[in-house]
């Protein structure tokens, strides 16, 4: 009786292993085929049936790939954006944090539900009036009109909220009976302990803030400020570059959040699964 | 303690309203905090939403003075074929990637929700595609859908995916889906993993099937996680642009021209502020009820508390 039960566990499982392995493979397809086809031939990249293993491995096509189509300064400003978004959040989220989790000030309930609500509010519906707006700043084709305008995440602000709330007030109390000024507070006090939930935050800001592309598109004009999403646009608009250098240099640009996921994994899943919210 | 787990309680939820109370102190202090951000919120969020409204009563196109028109532009949209051909593709995009997202989700959910072999890099690997740079996303599955591609090759099928007004939408879908299903696991498996397993384990004793369980236990205890699910895929909906504008530029056709895209072609492209800026209002409205209901949802997930 319990060795028939157990036989039956064990067969369910094979089954669930099977199918999960199925739909891995599936999911996993088409990054396979965009990695082996980075470093093969061009004459390969469409071969049916699907050469997994290029022949010869070219990794040449990578520095190729990034001169041929001048990818480079594409990323050195995608980093300049991701990495200025990034600080920005975290000291103002941090800040808006503190204050809505440990001060009490008039229309602070409503204000902390009206930065709710900018969680909802995509850029798509405010694109017109935002690039009117920043066209009347003369922010059009700079990378402060680049940087600011999307920055601020209402997510952050939520998510730093919730977080300084769980640390005991006692610890804000002590130090201002020492004589600590607010602002010591928040910097000797609140950030030291913050620094897991800055690490959740920095990933979330730059992973978003990396594959941004709406915003890039309308803004800059010339090929001087283009973020790595616009050129790569452009690459497929364009149809000149050999489809192994499009590859390559979409294998690169995939890199960075490769590498914040493998770094923080499991911050990401638990603040997704927490929020719902990106 | 009782305070720590309601705390805790609202953590997982996702949303708790402001706590009464909190130390007394200077009330300026606090507030002078939260400045910094509320004053990029209002320049660039707040104030667009207003301004928007504004250059919807006009015919703009930035290099003449405005002209006050009324509602001239939403009464145009309503007989715009393009208008609704936009909202028909946009409702059509949401209709294909979310519902098989979902599915997909959930079944990868209840397969993980126990333990298993690999379980951790099996979640590892249905989530990468959702934080994968989506622009290179959508211009290598643009060469992956090709008629010479890997995926009619690999199917040993010649579908025009993305050339043909039948089925480029689907195709597109198809990135959507490959993208948001991981996306979908991730809160499935939460929701999953509160249900508490006393509840399970004594339908199991009663003698409830996998089936059974599945109907009378999981399924309505996860309703309030699929609300949300339901919203979060609407929302995307409204949003997709880049794979239109990337893999195929809203065509052939316009068969793939989302609002989104339309909103960004009338106005940076044609240059009729007015007429996309009564569009975005419109999306606006639209977002704006959702977000009412959202609201909503979250409370009925605080009544239900589980």
């Amino acid at each position: 009786m319990a060795r028939s039960k157990w036989l039956r566990r064990q067969s369910t499982n094979l089954v669930r292993l099977a199918v999960l392995l199925a739909l891995a493979a599936v999911t996993l397809f088409p990054l396979a085929w965009i990695v082996t086809g980075s470093l093969k031939p061009l004459e390969q990249v469409f071969a049916i049936p699907v050469q997994w293993v290029p022949d010869p491995i070219q990794p040449q096509n990578y520095p190729d790939a990034i001169q041929a189509t001048d990818f480079s300064r594409p990323l050195l400003n995608s980093v300049i954006v991701t990495s200025s978004q990034v600080a920005i959040n975290l000291v103002l989220c941090s800040l808006a944090g503190f204050g809505f989790a440990k001060y009490r000030f008039r229309g602070r309930e409503q204000l902390f539900l009206g930065v709710l609500a900018m969680t909802l509010l995509p850029l798509q519906v405010i694109m017109i009036p935002l690039f009117l707006i920043v066209k009347g700043l003369g922010w059009v084709n700079t990378y402060q009109g680049l940087i600011l305008p999307t920055a601020a995440s209402a997510f952050g602000v939520f998510f730093m909220r919730q977080y300084i709330s769980t640390i005991p007030s006692d610890y804000v109390d002590a130090a201002r009976v020492d004589g600590a000024s607010e602002l010591t507070i928040f910097r000797k006090v609140v950030i030291p302990q913050c620094i897991p939930a800055l690490v959740t935050l920095g990933v979330m800001v730059g992973l978003s803030s990396w594959d941004e592309f709406l915003w890039p598109l309308i803004v800059v004009g010339g090929r001087e400020l283009a973020t790595a999403p616009l050129a790569m646009a452009q690459l497929r608009s364009l149809y000149q570059t050999p489809f192994h250098f499009i590859l390559a240099v979409a294998v690169v640009m995939v890199i960075p959040p490769l590498l914040a996921f493998l770094f923080a994994q499991r911050q990401i899943i638990q603040s997704v699964s927490q929020t719902g919210i990106k | 303690m009782a305070v720590d787990t309601a705390r805790a309680r609202s953590k997982l939820l996702g949303l708790s309203l402001p706590r009464r109370g909190g130390p007394a102190t200077n009330e300026s202090t606090g507030l002078l905090f939260t400045l910094p951000i509320i004053f990029l919120f209002v320049a660039f969020n707040l104030l667009p939403t207003v301004y928007a409204f504004v250059v919807s009563l006009t015919t703009y196109n930035l290099f003449t003075p405005p002209t006050f028109v009324g509602f001239e532009n939403y009464l145009d949209l309503l007989g715009n074929r393009n208008f609704w051909q936009a909202v028909g593709v946009t409702v059509g995009y949401t209709l294909l990637f979310g519902p098989a997202s979902w599915i997909l989700g959930f079944l990868i959910a209840m397969l993980l929700k126990d333990t298993i072999v690999g379980r951790d890099l099996f979640r590892s690997v249905f989530f990468v595609p959702t934080i994968l740079s989506s622009v290179a996303m959508a211009v290598t599955w643009a060469l992956l859908l090709r008629l010479n591609g890997p995926i009619n090759g690999v199917l040993d099928i010649s579908v025009p995916w993305l050339t043909n007004t039948q089925t480029a939408l689907l195709g597109i879908s198809l990135l959507g889906i490959w993208q948001s299903a991981g996306w979908f696991m991730v809160i499935f498996l939460a929701g999953l993993a509160s249900i508490p397993e006393s509840l399970t384990e004594a339908a199991r004793i009663d003698g409830a099937g996998t089936l059974a369980l599945l109907r009378h236990i999981t399924l309505p205890l996860l309703r309030p996680v699929f609300a949300v699910v339901v919203v979060q895929t609407i929302v995307a909906g409204l949003r997709v642009f880049s794979p239109m504008f990337i893999m195929t530029g809203g065509g052939p056709a316009n068969s793939t021209r989302s609002v989104a895209m339309l909103i960004y072609q009338e106005g940076l492209r044609d240059l009729r502020m007015g007429s996309a800026a009564a569009i975005s209002v419109i999306g606006f409205v639209f977002i704006l009820a959702l977000t009412v209901i959202y609201f909503r949802v979250f409370r009925v997930r605080e009544e239900i508390g589980y």
